[in-house]
């Protein structure tokens, strides 16, 4: 409605009136530039609104004949496959894909102000381009100044519980990505300001102090295992077999640590036994090495409970290019083979004895090494060393 | 106060272009539990561990019932050109030196002798190694030209270390010239420190008189 | 049939009359029979001062030469290879070649220990030895060389010569009377001065080597043929122990004047121990050790070689060794482990605590994969 009954005198808030009406008048008066544009852009947009609807509907009806679905039936999903059938696309990304929807949920939504009596828009961001992000940033803003102020004021003092006077803990959540928080925001921004919003949260979030708005902080916290999927890094736990011969249970992965690639299975009522290609336990001659072999029987407690087999090789040996590298050199030393044995041991111990899972992860034994021989530099004689530095 | 916290909440993290890159995402891993008892023991249901991943297990940290960390530490002090099966064949010779002597020690005492004989090595080395901590450090300030040499305060982890360097330095000028070897000179200084005697201990306590002589500068600390 | 000696020395200790079990306790000599035969999988004790006449000290594997100087016994399983040897020993006959045995077996499994459990065994039934601590010594460790004057072309070996006499002197003393009465056969003329003469006592040949060093690989040869003639006449029984024996057909570090090494059949020593091993003299008994040490890289950590006879001899030696018996050497099995264990617990010699409990003996068992020596290595530290 164009027509607004002004209580207050105007404070000249238009820049163009071309006609100044007398104050006493309690008749239409000109609103300001602002609520004026405003609210003419609402009306289009409610205008855009109903014309999309309505041909939208109309799409359905012609859709439903062309199918010839009743149009009771025509739910959103058959309107899904009918594009799919009637538009077949060859294109990769599904974002580039034709889609017929309703125009609620495709069109860009109308941002909705408050205006006081005067049609002066409350809050300042209205002007703004991403006023739903600048506000969060402001927030943040007042809320560091307050921890800092609260921080200040409660510091040695004993009225407060200490716990609050913490950096708030984050641990085992990550910040919402860009694209969850346009949703939450229900407002497109680029991705400096993203940037620029998490330094804020950041910095926020180490104060000592901050811990009072942990719950804030944490609207905007996502935990890890959104991420991370399942427990382990590196293959998941096999599933237990049973051999047909023997009738004794099984299992068997695949693994790697450095350059060895190693093929592992675990054989239950056994007395102990290793064969890794071809090599009994007593042939590793080093006591680590032993102890590395052993570490998942001691661990869950089946000592010369399970049986091992193994192969292995080298994986550089199987690249395209081994024929450039040195034959027979294998990356790790003394401790990969076994490492590798080891990995592939804790998981089959883990998948026939399930109760020693917990044990096995915690100590670390289910996870697989990430670490790879570093590369070398040029002008440098390996990946850290450099050559001997002379003053002159 | 608010200026100390003013300054701190100035800092921003920046992080660095070094090619310093750690396999293990800092955010997602956590040390593995090294302790057989607390494995056993289930994790707090609001405990970070139960939704993020651990390192691997290191290849010299697997539980074995004479896992014993202060010699873990010494065989990784004494290891020369990463030859660290030679460190660890070395040590743990020492090891069964200190035993030998002290079990024909306890075979001959007397009944009342062989109680107070101690014969279970790892002891008598983590007894010695204590024994060698150092109390302050000395650190060179440089202030005008001149360096002193400022005692500091120094922690638990930081004094075993420096114990540790200080006995392999005088083991290893000790069996320079070859005709003895590192592992029974090491279990001469074990034992010896074991007593509160020997060169290492000696050494310490002249570091203390030093630090003593020294407390002057104690003001150049930063 | 010939009455079997007292075998061993079987002393009880504490502790040892509660358990039943025979592997686990040490018995009262007293209550032996006369015929009893080794009891596999008790703990035997040889006397002190046997060990010193036998030399254990240096013919012995160092760890336990060490245990002998530290806990101030010696004391072995004993395990299967040398029950069977000893009742090889048993049928050695005036009329039988001499029997040939060969001890093979993975890395540390008791291949020497049981050579010297068997030299024991022999020195109790007042048997001639002749023990070679290593047959790489008389190949590797040659420190002065001489051209023989006896055979051209064959190289002396003065000190090991020497050393193989005084250990034959030192080992023989309780027999030594019965040596004396030995006679030799002929002349023999060392050289232009020195002779021995004929019917003389074997022993004067073994004092002649040790006085006069470059006549001692003569002596060394001599005094073996005097032995395999006195052993077919059955005036005494010859037990052989060379321990590495496969080194006398293997490398060597020997240098001609031409600056080539010289093959083993150039070492007089290593002749004369062929010579020994050669099953043309009867009533005796050659216990030779297969051992991979000569074949083995020693600066390569990681690789595993081959421990078989044939691998080890090579065709040329295992032609000349064969027809031999066997005896294989293996890993502990738990019943021998915790004897070992036992034993070890009431000595004190395990001393800390985590070593005491049952996952300690566990997981020693499991971390030295039940192989002797790295048993004894994990138990000497803990």
């Amino acid at each position: 409605m164009l027509r607004i009954a002004l209580t207050r005198s105007s404070r000249a808030m238009s820049i163009a009136s071309p006609s100044s009406v007398p104050d006493n008048e309690a008749s239409v008066r000109k609103i300001g530039k602002a609520l004026e544009t405003y609210l003419k852009n609402s009306q289009q947009h409610v205008a855009m609104m109903e014309k999309h609807r309505a041909e939208f509907e109309t799409g359905r009806r012609h859709l439903a004949k062309m199918m010839s679905l009743d149009i009771h039936e025509l739910d959103q999903e058959a309107i899904d496959r009918a594009i799919q059938y009637l538009f077949p696309s060859g294109l990769t990304d599904p974002k580039a894909r034709p889609v017929m929807r309703p125009p609620d949920e495709v069109l860009p939504k109308f941002q909705r102000f408050t205006f006081d009596e005067e049609g002066k828009p409350e809050g300042t961001r209205f002007f703004t381009l991403n006023p739903k992000i600048y506000g969060l940033m402001s927030e943040i803003g007042v809320k560091t100044q307050s921890v800092m102020k609260f921080y200040d004021e409660h510091v040695g003092s004993r009225s407060v519980n200490k716990n609050d006077l913490e950096p708030a803990n984050l641990s085992g959540s990550q910040w919402i990505t860009a694209d969850k928080m346009k949703k939450k925001l229900s407002e497109k921004f680029s991705n400096e300001l993203y940037a620029q919003v998490i330094i804020a949260f950041e910095h926020l979030a180490s104060l000592p102090g901050s811990a009072i708005e942990q719950k804030f902080l944490s609207e905007f916290r996502e935990p890890m295992t959104a991420s991370t999927g399942s427990k382990l890094f590196g293959p998941a736990i096999p599933e237990v077999q049973i051999c047909a011969e023997t009738n004794r249970r099984f299992a068997e992965v695949t693994t790697h640590c450095k350059d060895t690639r190693a093929t592992v299975r675990v054989i239950d009522a056994g007395k102990g036994k290793y064969d890794i290609d071809g090599l009994q336990l007593h042939d590793f001659r080093h006591l680590q090495a032993r102890e590395i072999l052993l570490a998942p029987m001691i661990i869950s407690q089946t000592l010369g409970r399970f049986d091992v087999k193994a192969t292995t090789s080298c994986i550089s040996n199987s690249l395209p290019e081994a024929p450039n590298r040195e034959p027979l050199k294998r990356s790790g030393g003394m401790s990969a083979l076994p490492r590798a044995v080891r990995h592939g041991t804790a998981l089959c111990v883990a998948a026939l004895n399930p109760e020693s899972t917990e044990p096995l992860r915690l100590s670390g034994l289910l996870t697989l090494d990430p670490r790879k021989n570093e590369r070398s530099k040029v002008n440098q004689p390996g990946a850290r060393a450099k050559w001997i530095w002379k003053r002159r | 106060m608010s200026k100390k916290l003013a300054n701190f909440a100035q800092k921003r993290w920046i992080s660095s272009s070094h090619n310093c890159f750690n396999m293990y995402d800092p955010r997602v891993f956590r040390e593995p539990v090294s302790n057989v008892q607390e494995l056993r023991k289930p994790l707090d249901v609001d405990d970070e561990r139960n939704f993020l991943f651990l390192k691997a297990m290191k290849s010299d940290a697997t539980p074995v019932f004479y896992r014993d960390s202060v010699i873990d530490k010494l065989i990784r002090v004494c290891t020369k050109d990463g030859e660290k099966e030679t460190s660890r064949k070395n040590v743990l010779s020492a090891l069964e030196t200190i035993k030998r002597r002290q079990y024909k020690a306890w075979a001959k005492a007397n009944d009342e002798e062989k109680k107070s004989i101690e014969l279970d090595p790892f002891v008598i080395a983590r007894k010695g190694i204590k024994n060698c901590h150092p109390l302050m450090k000395l650190q060179g300030v440089t202030r005008g030209g001149t360096t002193y040499q400022v005692p500091f305060p120094i922690e638990e982890p930081e004094a075993e270390f420096r114990a540790m360097k200080m006995m392999r330095d005088i083991c290893r000028v000790r069996a320079k010239h070859g005709e003895t070897h590192f592992r029974d000179i090491l279990a001469t200084e074990l034992l010896a420190a074991s007593q509160n005697e020997g060169s290492t201990i000696t050494a310490k306590q002249e570091l203390h008189k030093t630090c003593e002589a020294n407390r002057a500068y104690a003001h150049y600390r930063a | 049939m010939k009455p079997c000696g007292r075998l061993v020395f079987q002393v009880a200790r504490r502790m040892g009359a509660c358990e039943q079990k025979i592997s686990s306790c040490r018995q009262f000599s007293s209550e032996a029979t006369a015929h009893d035969s080794i009891k596999v999988g008790t703990l035997c004790e040889m006397e002190l001062a046997v060990a010193k006449q036998l030399n254990m000290k240096s013919h012995l594997p160092a760890p336990l030469s060490k245990q002998m100087d530290t806990l101030g016994e010696i004391v072995t399983l004993i395990r299967e290879p040398i029950a069977e040897i000893a009742s090889c020993m048993r049928v050695v006959d005036k009329n039988l070649p001499n029997l040939r045995l060969v001890l093979w077996g993975a890395f540390g499994t008791g291949k020497t220990v049981t050579l010297n459990q068997a030299v024991h065994h022999a020195y109790s039934n007042k048997w001639a030895i002749v023990h070679l601590r290593s047959a790489m010594e008389l190949t590797r460790r040659v420190k002065e060389i001489e051209m023989s004057s006896f055979v051209s072309g064959r190289i002396n070996d003065p000190s090991n010569a020497v050393a193989i006499l005084q250990n034959f002197k030192q080992q023989n003393q309780h027999i030594w009377k019965i040596l004396g009465e030995l006679l030799t056969e002929k002349d023999y003329e060392w050289s232009k001065s020195e002779r021995t003469l004929k019917s003389k006592p074997i022993t004067e040949i073994i004092e002649m080597g040790i006085s006069a060093p470059f006549l001692a690989s003569d002596c060394v040869g001599a005094l073996f043929r005097e032995l395999r003639r006195h052993a077919k006449d059955d005036k005494l029984r010859v037990l052989v122990a060379i321990d590495d024996a496969n080194s006398l057909w293997g490398k060597t570090l020997v240098k001609r004047a031409d600056r080539t090494y010289a093959p083993p059949s150039d070492l007089t020593l290593v002749v004369h121990f062929r010579r020994m091993i050669s099953n043309d003299w009867t009533n005796g008994c050659v216990l030779m050790v297969a051992d991979k040490k000569e074949v083995a890289d020693a600066r390569d950590e990681l690789g595993v070689s081959r421990h078989t006879p044939l691998e080890l001899f090579g065709e040329e030696g295992f032609e000349f060794v064969e027809p031999f018996v066997p005896i294989e050497t293996t890993n502990y099995t738990e019943s021998e482990t915790d004897a070992l264990y036992n034993y070890y617990v009431n000595k004190n010699w395990l001393a800390s605590k985590a070593a005491r409990s049952e996952e300690g003996r566990k997981q020693l068992m499991h971390l030295s994969a039940f192989n002797p020596y790295y048993y004894e290595r994990l138990c000497a530290f803990n």
